[in-house]
């Protein structure tokens, strides 16, 4: 347990050491901010301009139903954090393993009697806790407006408690590719395109049959995390993603085998 | 290998970005797809070339173990899902709780489930916002009743939308089919869980008997769509079952027995001796009687309704805990959280789930006989008291509290059952009426305080429920206030990210002078 601490700890140095880690979460941050406070002002322009009769708008009581908080706001920010972060998190993950392959110091590893397990669990941990803070840093300006107005914070927690499962899913995804690949290049680009196609598998239906595309359509990350816009907190989404860092942490510990095996 | 994922990655995500780009994937993605399948193909040949290794003896108990962990995590995260899934868990955190499907949806569907099969088809364009709120809202009933649920994009098959009537988006068909009866079809264009209750209890044809509601005495009026009208409530007690029929009771010399309840809307004229007479008739037979009151003379009701033990109070009910709405004087307007909810009318009314009343009257109760039951329902709160002056009700100031009076809860609606000669009488008295108009009927917990005392007095203890809602999306168009946003923006949107790029910064700096 004490050499398992003592990795997550090198690992957390490691991580703040680069100015990889604060430069993602300026991104993530700043990213999050613009895209919110775009919204929010065309939101309120447009509410504006829906309620006041001196502007040469409608009548008050007449704004249309799609005119609200959850969908001018709150489902744009999911969409565009959604597709930001399958671009963003494997820059994040492709240097976890990846980069002690390219130096050789996964072999050093091995000999401190630190089992693959407990490495990749470790490097899962610290990667899992990295994300959490990032999607909580990004939260924060969001939460604070939104507070403010007096409507939605719950809605809003639902929203980024999507997102930071989806941020985790991707995570899982790029840290099994990293761990598969000894160039970091690779193991980004390698983790985008498999993010990119579990996104969404709606391209894949003029392929498969109906029964096929329903699987293909559970399998989906979008589907998963997208519900989350409706302010619904639903316990199977959870299991997905927890199920996919099980698969993805499998992948990870079963890449270590194959390195002995086949070099 | 590598080379070969890569290509793999790029030819396949310009396969799927060209998909999406188009509805039919083209050439130029089944090319990509083709070039993907074609880099993975190699690329696992390379593999498999470069793990022959593994065939060896001693590499291949790492292997296979190393497999067997990834097909056991893979069957545990399936199998983990699945039950999860099964156990449909789900938090509601809507700001209006929109996905909590009200008991009176679940029960009317219940109904609905014991005749025949249910199902829904939702229509609706691929960019239309309003088909996910829809789609879950049916997704959450499928799940938990006989409901099937499926949906079509439109435009998609016009043969089916011209058959149902289906002429804009996010528009909901339901399909009931009961064996011997031919498929009964409706159509909901603004399916909200409101007006899917209303199709569902239309269509369980729940038999709810006959309702005579009075007029000519300067009742309210049920037909009356305005403000101040009982348009909605008639409207409600249709849907519930009711069959309502309206009746002079100044022509009217009997009510007959096997009428299920008589609805009295605060009368402003004196009835004739010869109404009130019918009435009392009718309920020492056993009769049942929904009467609203507004403070002051009540058109002879009151002494009827004293013969009965329950004796309206004069004045005005005075309560701090007043709703401030609009046109109503401040202390007038009771909102009611205390109730007796071992009664069955308060059922599912605590005191999160308010009523509000606009200028009401209290009752006092007296048991005429020992086996009657009299129970105060629905209670002004413990600070309230009575203003004796009913001037108070057109003054724009609220009455002033009597430096002797400590207050106390004040009965607003009471029930009443006189069990008689193997019959049992039911009253109900309400000191107010304008709770139920369509202005304030809506609001809170009205409705279902107003329907479920005519539901107990018709001895219809089961359908007492607590209706769908109507969705508070103006709620969700507030304006956030966007100068304080803006100042928000500024001290954490861009503050924050500033202060951790100049941390990157600084550590930059300092990796590269190490």
């Amino acid at each position: 347990m004490t050499r398992f601490r003592a990795l997550v700890k090198k690992e957390l140095a490691t991580l703040f050491a680069s100015p990889l880690a604060y430069l993602a979460l300026t991104l993530v941050m700043l990213v999050t901010a613009l895209i919110f406070f775009d919204h929010l002002r065309i939101y309120n322009q447009i509410l504006f301009l829906y309620a006041s009769n001196t502007m040469g708008g409608f009548e008050s009581d007449t704004i249309p139903d799609h005119i609200n908080v959850r969908d001018s706001v709150f489902f744009p920010v999911l969409e565009t954090l959604g597709i930001t972060l399958i671009a963003l998190i494997p820059v994040i993950t492709m240097r976890v393993f990846a980069e002690e392959r390219a130096r050789g110091t996964d072999e050093l590893l091995l000999t401190t009697h630190l089992s693959p397990g407990q490495i990749v669990g470790a490097k899962f941990l610290v990667t899992y806790a990295f994300v959490v803070l990032m999607m909580a840093g990004s939260f924060v300006y969001p939460a604070m407006a939104t507070v403010e107005g007096g409507i939605g914070a719950e809605h809003l927690l639902a929203v980024f408690v999507g997102l930071s499962l989806h941020a985790l899913g991707l995570a899982s995804l790029g840290l099994a590719c990293s761990a598969w690949s000894s160039s970091q290049l690779v193991a980004a680009v390698a983790s985008w395109a498999v993010g990119f196609v579990l996104w969404d598998f709606a391209w894949a239906g003029p392929f498969v049959s109906e029964r096929a595309g329903r699987l293909l359509d559970a399998l989906s990350m979008h589907p998963r995390y997208g519900a989350f816009a409706e302010g619904i907190v639903n316990l199977e989404h959870f299991a997905y993603f927890a199920g996919l860092g099980l698969l993805c942490a499998a992948l990870s510990r079963f890449a270590f085998d194959w390195r002995r095996v086949a070099g | 290998m590598r080379e070969w994922l890569v290509v793999a990655a790029i030819a396949l995500g310009f396969g799927i970005l060209a998909s999406f780009a188009s509805e039919e994937p083209g050439w130029f993605a089944l090319a990509n797809f083709g070039l993907a399948a074609a880099a993975v193909v190699l690329g696992t040949l390379q593999v498999a070339f470069r793990a022959r290794h593994a065939s060896a003896p001693a590499f291949r108990r790492p292997v296979a173990l190393g497999l067997a962990r990834v097909a056991v995590a893979l069957l545990a995260a399936v199998a983990f899902e699945r039950a999860v899934a099964a156990a449909d868990v789900q938090l509601d955190w809507t700001f209006e709780r929109k996905f909590q499907p009200a008991p009176a949806t679940l029960d009317a569907l219940a109904a609905l489930c014991e005749r025949g099969e249910l199902d829904a088809l939702l229509f609706g364009d691929a960019f239309d916002p309003r088909r996910r709120s829809t789609r879950l809202l049916l997704q959450t009933l499928a799940a938990r009743s006989c409901l099937t649920f499926e949906e079509r994009l439109l435009g998609a098959d016009s043969s089916e939308e011209d058959r149902y009537g289906v002429g804009t988006s996010n528009t909901v068909v339901l399909r009931q089919r009961v064996s011997g009866k031919p498929e009964h079809v409706e159509l909901i264009e603004r399916p909200t869980e409101g007006a899917l209750f209303e199709v569902f209890s239309l269509l369980a044809s729940r038999e709810g008997g006959l309702l005579w509601i009075a007029r000519g005495a300067g009742e309210g009026n049920v037909e009356s769509g305005a403000p101040t009208g009982y348009s909605g409530l008639a409207s409600a007690l249709v849907t519930e079952g009711y069959e309502l029929h309206q009746f002079v009771g100044a022509a009217t010399g009997e009510i007959p027995a096997d009428v299920a309840a008589v609805l009295w809307i605060a009368p402003e004229r004196t009835l004739p001796a010869e109404a009130l007479a019918a009435l009392d008739a009718y309920l020492a037979r056993g009769g049942r009687l929904v009467a609203m009151l507004e403070p002051g003379p009540a058109g002879g009701l009151e002494e009827l309704l004293g013969r009965w033990g329950i004796e309206p109070a004069g004045g005005v009910v005075v309560d701090p805990a007043s709703a401030t709405i609009e046109g109503c004087v401040p202390g007038l307007c009771p909102l009611v959280y205390a109730y007796a909810t071992s009664h069955p009318i308060a059922r599912g009314l605590d005191d999160t789930r308010m009523t509000f009343f606009r200028g009401a009257r209290s009752f006092r109760l007296r048991k005429p006989d020992v086996e009657d039951r009299l129970v105060a329902v629905a209670l002004a709160s413990l600070r309230s008291w009575i203003e004796p002056d009913l001037g108070a009700l057109g003054r724009s100031t609220p009455p002033v509290r009597p430096a002797d009076e400590t207050g106390d809860y004040h009965p607003l609606l009471v029930a009443g059952s006189y069990p008689r000669d193997g019959r049992e009488t039911r009253i109900v008295a309400i000191g107010d009426k304008d709770f139920a108009s369509n202005q304030n009927l809506r609001g809170l917990y009205n409705l279902d305080l107003a329907v479920n005392a005519v539901h107990w007095v018709a001895a219809r203890e089961p359908a007492i429920t607590l209706r769908p809602k109507v969705a508070v999306s103006g709620r969700m168009q507030f304006p956030i206030p966007l100068q304080n946003t803006f100042t928000r923006f500024q001290s954490l949107g861009l503050l924050l990210p500033e202060a951790l790029l100049i941390v990157a910064a600084l550590v930059w700096a300092r990796t590269r002078s190490a």
